[in-house]
């Protein structure tokens, strides 16, 4: 079973959501504060608690009502008996209705009223795992909490299957003459004494063999001394055999689906993962969002004995729905986004499956969706061109008291023609942005309100024409502190001819003599500026355009630069 | 599951089976289309509850899918219901397994079945289908009537209406396919606008419904993999299009019935249903054999195997051993009437708690005079002369479900007071009725409230309204009269269908009474001397009458009687001269 489609109601502050979401895996994103864990938690709710609390009414005098779509596999048909979608009957509508916050949850199916039992709606087998979770006191044998209960179920099913005994493991005489040696010695403190407390072994075998049991590391340390990471991430799948096992013996065979014609044995399974990435690295985020992925989707050899072995259970049908900050973790597929933000302080969603686009801009997203993920964490986003403006514009910001990181701007290059497609796309997510491109020989302006273009040709023409302002110092320092020829590098006919003259339109007639820095005459506006446009275009780059950026002061940054920056700080301002 | 614990359930069914070949053959059948041909009293019930059993037992219905089974009424489907309940843990007792039939079975009838769709998914049709229990029911086959019941229908649609219901009587598949839209489109503007539905309309709203929206019929054949009927032969043109719809090649299907038993032709039960259906749904016949009723009675088992024999063969049937029958000659409708009297006493002296049915073809002046001297012998008996065309048993039915209906609309609960209620109800709108009829329903009613209240117990409110709607909808309380305190019914063999008692008289086996004037002997060559030629000609009467003879025959747990009189009342109460039934000469038929 997988969950297709969200209508929320008077929960929290998710009043009035919509959420559509994939079948396979989701990620949930957002600034912090929307909601995003709220989303969980109701899922959690909804699937494995019997009533909604107090706190989780916005208004505790009208009911929370969610409305769900389930999306059913084929062998799964029927579990809610005759109870479907006229139009698609391996869906299903459900509205799942709590009256008063003294009252429980109750299940209809939406288009007849029929009234679902929750036993039913629950075997879509939600596991929520949150990082708050303290993985050390739940990873071991013999504490049986959590996870712990997976692990300590694998000795019992080993001793039951070998009948086996304490005798089995003990040697009575050693053990008790252990025991005379520890009990000679305390029986002489007053209170044991006086309280017959004194040292026996466990007469129960599985207690007794859980503590003898630990986990360790390659290194042949313990786990509490093993990074964070590596707890977490043996904690997550474990949770996942963990709720197997409860499920398994608290329900039987129901929401076990049976393929007649593979023999087959399927059961859903729904993962809800808050935050997986703290405590991990990077490639370890995708790592695990890639090793979660291949078991719900029955790709992992290793688990799939594993459950077959441990609940006779052949695959899962299952759903990942993941609330993240990390844009690491987000796979490649702009379908799997539910963006959440905040409009005039209210929480809204969009949903990237449910966008409606058009075949050339579906290709554009697709194609340029690795490269922009930080945008769908941004409160807005600029989108430039060049290393350059994408080097230099967060000094830009810095300079004018428009500190990015702290407003959550983000600045993304894209191809030129790219750009206007991003803008209409995060437009469609519910990110606010700006764009900037290269005038180059166009004449006509672009179209899109937030799109602008440079004043000049491009980013180079704009820093060169400080030199009108009397700032030709400041190039000279960038150029020296960049380059190591320093005062002797000499800009050939050639180089000055293809880019000075041919696209700057520099000097009436091509030039036929070298140039160098040293010998431009200081009032020689025509030959520096053809000079520095050469060299800047030659040496355009993200390490020049950090440079550039750092040395600029507010006065020389590039009026159309400043207006794209201010733009970006408005935007950002009205989230 | 292991093939240890295969055996072991085989065994078990084996044993209980007692080794019956053909009856294990469908139990164990690994075919996923089989018709069984159950003659009465070949274990038909017996084998269906096992081979359900098995078929869950064996996981043949892989969770969450379901079998359909589809029985006669919901009443049967409610013994069907609880005999798994029985067998299933028996038969699975220490193999460590555990299902709930109600986990993979849905027991039902046609209109059971159609109603609780169309309550979900009627609504793109028409809002008050999904609260169809609270719509009345009114037969559309009536034109007058139809009118009458649903205000402001035109006589142009009630025509049309009641020549499709006639269409369905006469399986003229053509023309229930080719007017479907227009009759369905009929009920959707003025018929249940009105908060009326008719029967038939339960059943072509579904077929269309399953036309209009594949996504709606998909769903059904994928939700139910298997498919069981019971009482097969008495399916109707448009039960016939639900199953064709339902029935996907994937579908496993499973029939039961007796071609000889099928006595609804007049109400629309397909001619030649069972060789139809072998070729439509490619399925595999298996005939039982074995006769366990009169196992130990080799006359009656001769008796009812040469029937049989008739049936398959009219013209010629090939017969080994002649049955010797009981049979007693009165000299008129009077003296034959003493001598039933005489057996029916001699009967239940010899054994109080024996009880013995007295059926009747029709009601008329013949059983008048039986009824006349049982009242001058106060010998008491229980009045059961209904028939299914009989307006008055039919109307009673019609209030009953009305009332009904008009007070689960105030409570939807069916509570000890809502019977006693709706009980008196209906005796007050018929106080002025003294009738016998009347008296008789009465009773049936009151103990088909209390069986509601006492027997079905499991079922839930929604299928107790179901099971009472149906009741009333297709006149079955006759079904209650095996529950009726008395040890001797007089009755109609219609109405007998699906019910045995210990011993049987069959009266008036004469000439014009059984095969009766309009069935056989008003069109038949051989008045004069009753020895009846079967022809491709009149076979199709004769064989709709001798399965009226072959149902009369098998209501007999032990023993059936046969008297008949030289001379009958005619419709004018004249005594006229007969001859004995040309039943009694059939070959392989001798009276003692």
């Amino acid at each position: 079973m997988k969950i297709t489609e969200l209508l929320i109601h008077n929960y929290r502050n998710l009043d009035g959501i919509k959420v559509s979401l994939e079948e396979n895996c989701n990620f949930i994103v957002g600034e912090n504060n929307l909601g995003k864990s709220n989303l969980l938690s109701l899922l959690n709710i909804l699937f494995t608690s019997r009533a909604f609390k107090y706190e989780d009414f916005k208004d505790p005098a009208i009911p929370i009502e969610i409305q769900f779509q389930i999306k059913l596999d084929a062998v799964e048909i029927g579990h809610f008996q005759d109870l479907f979608d006229i139009e698609n009957y391996s869906l299903i509508n459900i509205a799942a209705r709590q009256i008063n916050t003294d009252d429980n949850i109750n299940f209809y199916h939406l288009e007849t009223d029929t009234f679902i039992s929750p036993q039913v709606v629950r075997c879509i087998n939600f596991v929520h795992y949150d990082s708050l979770r303290n993985p050390i006191t739940e990873i071991n044998f013999d504490k049986g909490k959590g996870v712990g209960r997976f692990l300590r179920n694998i000795i019992s099913r080993h001793l039951e299957t070998n009948n086996i005994s304490n005798a089995d493991f003990l040697d009575e005489a050693k053990i008790n003459a252990l025991f005379t040696s520890i009990n000679d010695k305390i029986s002489k403190i007053k209170s044991f004494k006086d309280f017959g407390i004194s040292a026996s072994s466990d007469d129960d075998v599985e207690n007794l063999l859980s503590k003898i049991v630990v986990l360790k590391d390659g290194k042949g340390d313990g786990l509490s001394k093993a990074g964070y990471g590596v707890q977490f991430l043996i904690l997550v799948v474990l949770s996942i055999l963990d709720k197997i096992q409860t499920i398994q013996q608290q329900r039987g065979s129901r929401g076990v689906f049976e393929n007649e014609a593979l023999k087959t044995r399927s059961i859903s399974l729904v993962l809800g993962l808050d935050e997986p990435e703290i405590h991990l690295h990077p490639y370890m985020q995708r790592s695990l969002i890639k090793y979660l992925n291949n078991i719900i989707s029955n790709k992992d050899s290793g688990f799939k004995q594993l459950i077959k072995e441990l609940f006779n259970i052949d695959e899962f049908i299952g759903q990942i729905i993941v609330v993240t900050h990390s844009p690491n973790i987000i796979l490649n597929d702009y379908k799997q986004i539910i963006r959440f933000y905040a409009e005039q302080g209210i929480t809204k969603t969009v949903s990237g499956n449910s966008l409606v686009l058009s075949e050339q801009l579906h290709k554009h997203l697709y194609l340029h969706f690795p490269f922009i993920k930080e945008a769908f964490f941004s409160r807005c986003a600029i989108f430039v061109e060049g290393d350059s403006e994408y080097a230099s514009f967060p000094h830009f910001g810095a300079k004018m008291s428009t500190e990015f990181d702290d407003l959550g701007i983000c600045v993304l290059q894209a191809g030129g023609d790219a750009i206007a497609q991003l803008i209409e796309l995060a437009t469609l997510f519910g990110i606010p942005s700006v764009g900037i491109t290269d005038k180059d020989d166009s004449v006509t302006p672009p179209t899109l309100p937030n799109l602008y273009t440079t004043t000049l040709r491009d980013f180079e023409a704009e820093i060169i024409s400080i030199i009108d302002l009397g700032k030709e110092s400041t190039l000279r320092a960038i150029f020296l502190k960049y380059d190591n020829a320093g005062l002797a590098r000499e800009m050939d006919a050639k180089a000055l001819n293809k880019r000075a003259h041919n696209k700057y339109k520099i000097g009436a007639t091509p030039f036929t003599t070298a140039l160098k820095l040293a010998d431009i005459a200081e009032t020689d506006i025509e030959n520096l500026k053809a000079f520095y446009l050469t060299w800047y275009s030659i040496n355009k780059s993200y390490p020049l355009g950090m440079l550039i950026g750092e040395q600029l002061v507010i006065d020389e940054i590039p009026a159309i630069f400043k207006t794209v920056i201010n733009e970006a700080k408005n935007l950002s301002g009205n989230v | 599951m292991s093939n240890g614990i295969i055996e072991i359930v085989k065994d078990r069914i084996a044993q209980r089976h007692q080794g019956d070949k053909k009856q294990l053959e469908v139990i164990f059948s690994s075919s996923d289309r089989i018709l069984v041909e159950a003659p009465a009293g070949y274990g038909k019930t017996n084998t269906m509850i096992s081979k359900i059993a098995y078929m869950i037992a064996t996981n043949q219905i892989p969770n969450p899918k379901k079998m359909l089974a589809l029985t006669f009424s919901v009443n049967a489907a409610y013994k069907v219901k609880k005999d798994v309940s029985q067998h299933l843990p028996s038969l699975l007792e220490n193999t460590g397994i555990v299902f709930h039939p109600n986990e993979k079975i849905i027991v039902t009838n046609y209109h059971g079945f159609c109603r609780g769709l169309l309550k979900k998914y009627g609504r793109i049709f028409h809002s008050s289908l999904a609260d169809i229990d609270k719509v009345q029911s009114v037969d559309d086959g009536n034109i007058q009537r139809c009118m009458e019941e649903v205000e402001g229908l035109s006589y142009q649609d009630a025509t049309f209406l009641s020549s499709y219901s006639d269409a369905l009587k006469k399986s003229d598949f053509k023309y229930l396919k080719g007017n479907l839209n227009k009759y369905c489109d009929i009920i959707i503007k003025s018929v249940l606008p009105k908060n009326r539905i008719s029967y038939n309309a339960i059943l072509a709203l579904v077929v269309k419904l399953f036309v209009d929206k594949p996504s709606i019929l998909h769903f059904y054949q994928k939700y139910f993999n298997s498919i069981l009927v019971d009482e097969f032969q008495d399916t109707n043109a448009l039960s016939f299009m639900i199953l064709h719809h339902l029935i996907t090649e994937n579908s496993k299907v499973i029939f039961l019935g007796d071609s000889l038993q099928r006595i609804y032709g007049f109400i629309g039960a397909i001619p030649d249903l069972l060789n139809k259906s072998i070729v439509h749904f490619k399925l595999t016949k298996v005939e039982l054999s074995k006769n366990y009723r009169f196992a130990s009675n080799p006359e009656m088992l001769l008796l009812d195997s040469n029937i049989r024999r008739n049936a398959e063969n009219p013209s010629a049937p090939v017969i080994a051993k002649n049955a010797l029958i009981e049979f007693q000659l009165g000299d008129d409708q009077l003296d034959e009437s003493i001598k039933i009297a005489e057996k029916a006493v001699e009967i239940i002296e010899s054994d109080a708690t024996k009880k013995v049915a007295i059926l009747v073809k029709q009601r008329g002046g013949n059983v008048d005079k039986i009824i006349e001297v049982f009242h001058e012998a106060e010998l008491p008996f229980f009045y059961g002369l209904f028939t299914d065309e009989d307006v008055n048993y039919i109307n009673f039915h019609r209030k009953c479900l009305f009332e009904f209906i008009e007070l689960i609309k105030v409570k939807e609960q069916i509570t000890k007071k809502l019977c006693s209620e709706h009980t008196s109800r209906i005796q007050a709108i018929f106080k002025e009725d003294n009738t016998s009829l009347h008296d008789a329903l009465i009773k049936l009613l009151e103990i088909f409230w209390s069986k509601v209240l006492t027997e079905y117990t499991s079922f839930s409110n929604e299928d107790k309204i179901v099971l009472v709607k149906d009741t009333f909808e297709h006149n079955g309380l006759k079904q209650y009269i095996e529950f009726i305190p008395a040890n001797i019914i007089v009755s109609t063999v219609h109405a007998a269908k699906g019910l045995e008692w210990d011993y049987v008289i069959l009266p008036d086996m004469e000439q014009d009474s059984f095969p009766n004037w309009f069935g056989l002997c008003g069109a038949c060559t051989s008045r004069g001397n009753c020895a009846i030629a079967v022809t491709k000609k009149n076979e199709a009467k004769f064989l709709e009458e001798l399965s009226v003879f072959y149902v009369a025959v098998t209501r007999a747990r032990k023993q059936v009687f046969f008297t008949a009189s030289k001379t009958a009342l005619d419709r004018q109460n004249i005594e006229r001269s007969k001859n004995l039934s040309c039943f009694l000469s059939l070959p392989g038929i001798t009276m003692k």
